[in-house]
């Protein structure tokens, strides 16, 4: 005799996804039937119960209400930007790592025949496998889902977008930059 | 997923590489409204507070009906709703990618409204039967039955634990996939899946005479 069915396949009984091995089963055990009938009740129990719908006017309300609230609470989307501002830098520092170390691999008779543009994305990847903070996680995805030429050129910044980032910073975030270039860049070269 | 340019665009600006111009500025060709998830996302990291409201206009409805089902009035889902998205406000910044925003924020949801309930006694929410009369249905004593085995199914939905309780709303009345629960509830989807069947299973108990 097989056995019942599990918790699990008394879901996907219930989605109608079980194997037909399994519904063979269910066809032959009175249990398992039994089971799987109370199941879809309850479902049908549950599914006569609707939300009612707000007024069209509490839809267009809601956003700016909830922009209201975090403005009351001294929260502003500008908050952001400090995080944006400290991560453009650090992204600079490893596009800058990156590029250091493609031409360390560039210019080493290589073992293996690499692109150089390759190995600026694969040291892209591990120097953002190195970062404290994990939301460069993020950034790094975006990144990584744009096409090779979307990164390429992603990567190219204007020596001014550079130098106005690091005018904004304070003098701790330079601090923290400069470290963390210059261990990216020992890294690099190693 | 390949991103398109206007995508390349956000995230050029959001890192500040060729041009230190802001989505919201006037001549931005960006529109948010018709971008992705994830380009918002990225608008809002950078300062941008209509991206957020984009998304909140996108995810309202959603994050409404899921705390409506935990609290039953139109106030109390609303103010819930409301404490969903100033959260994600403030977690944004956290949120890694690696999961729908969607699920993301019915990660939020579900935090906020366990937290609530679990602050509220029972006897305390608001199961007000009156309120479940489907004005719709011309028999206004079948109206009145059906509002009672609402009210019924409602209470003792409230009495399931809560990562049950959660899976069921999930599941039953948002329509997720026994994967979105799993990463949203933070368990296997065998745990998911074993969390559905024991609902049902003491929904049923629950409601027998
Ligand atoms: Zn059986």
């Amino acid at each position: 005799m097989t056995l019942h069915l599990s918790s699990q396949e008394y879901v996907d009984a219930v989605d109608g996804t079980l194997s037909s091995v399994r519904q063979a089963h269910v066809a032959r055990c009175a249990q398992c039937r039994a089971e799987v009938e109370s199941l879809v009740g309850s479902v049908m129990t549950l599914t006569q119960d609707d939300v009612p719908e707000p007024s069209p006017l509490f839809w267009d309300h809601f956003p700016q209400r909830v922009q209201t609230t975090t403005q009351a609470e001294g929260f502003s989307a500008s908050d952001t930007l400090w995080w944006a501002r400290w991560k453009t830098v650090a992204t600079a520092a490893i596009a800058v790592a990156g590029v250091v170390v493609a031409a360390t691999i560039y210019t080493r008779p290589a073992t293996t025949a690499i692109e150089p543009m390759d190995s600026v994305l694969g040291a892209l990847e591990t120097a953002a496998s190195v970062t404290v903070e994990a939301q460069w996680e993020f950034v790094t995805n975006v990144l990584g889902s744009l096409e090779t030429e979307g990164v390429r050129s992603s990567l190219s910044p204007s020596a001014q977008a550079v130098d106005a980032a690091f005018e904004d910073l304070s003098v701790e975030e330079r601090e923290n930059f400069m470290r963390l270039l210059r261990a990216e860049m020992d890294e690099g070269m190693q | 997923m390949r991103l398109g340019v206007d995508s390349a665009v956000v995230v050029a600006r959001m890192s500040g590489w060729s041009a230190r111009v802001t989505v919201d500025s006037p001549s931005s060709h960006l529109d948010l409204a018709a971008a992705a998830d994830r380009i918002l996302v990225a608008a809002f990291l950078a300062g941008s507070q209509e991206a957020f409201n984009v998304i909140v206009t996108r995810h309202q409805r959603n994050v409404y009906q899921l705390c409506f089902r935990f609290v039953h009035t139109h106030e109390d889902a609303s103010d819930l709703a409301q404490d969903v998205f100033v959260r994600a406000f403030k977690g944004l910044k956290n949120f890694k990618g690696d999961s729908a925003l969607s699920t993301w924020l019915y990660r939020v949801g579900v935090n906020c409204c366990l937290n609530q309930v679990a602050a509220k006694r029972p006897s305390t929410e608001s199961i007000d039967d009156a309120q479940y009369v489907d004005e719709r249905l011309d028999d206004p004593l079948r109206a009145v039955v059906r509002g009672e085995r609402v009210a019924e199914v409602r209470r003792a939905i409230a009495q399931l634990p809560p990562k049950q309780r959660a899976t069921l709303l999930l599941r039953v009345y948002q329509e997720l996939s026994h994967d979105e629960i799993a990463t949203i509830l933070g368990c296997s989807v065998g745990a998911a899946k074993a969390n559905f069947f024991h609902a049902l299973r003491n929904l049923k108990r629950l409601l027998q005479p």
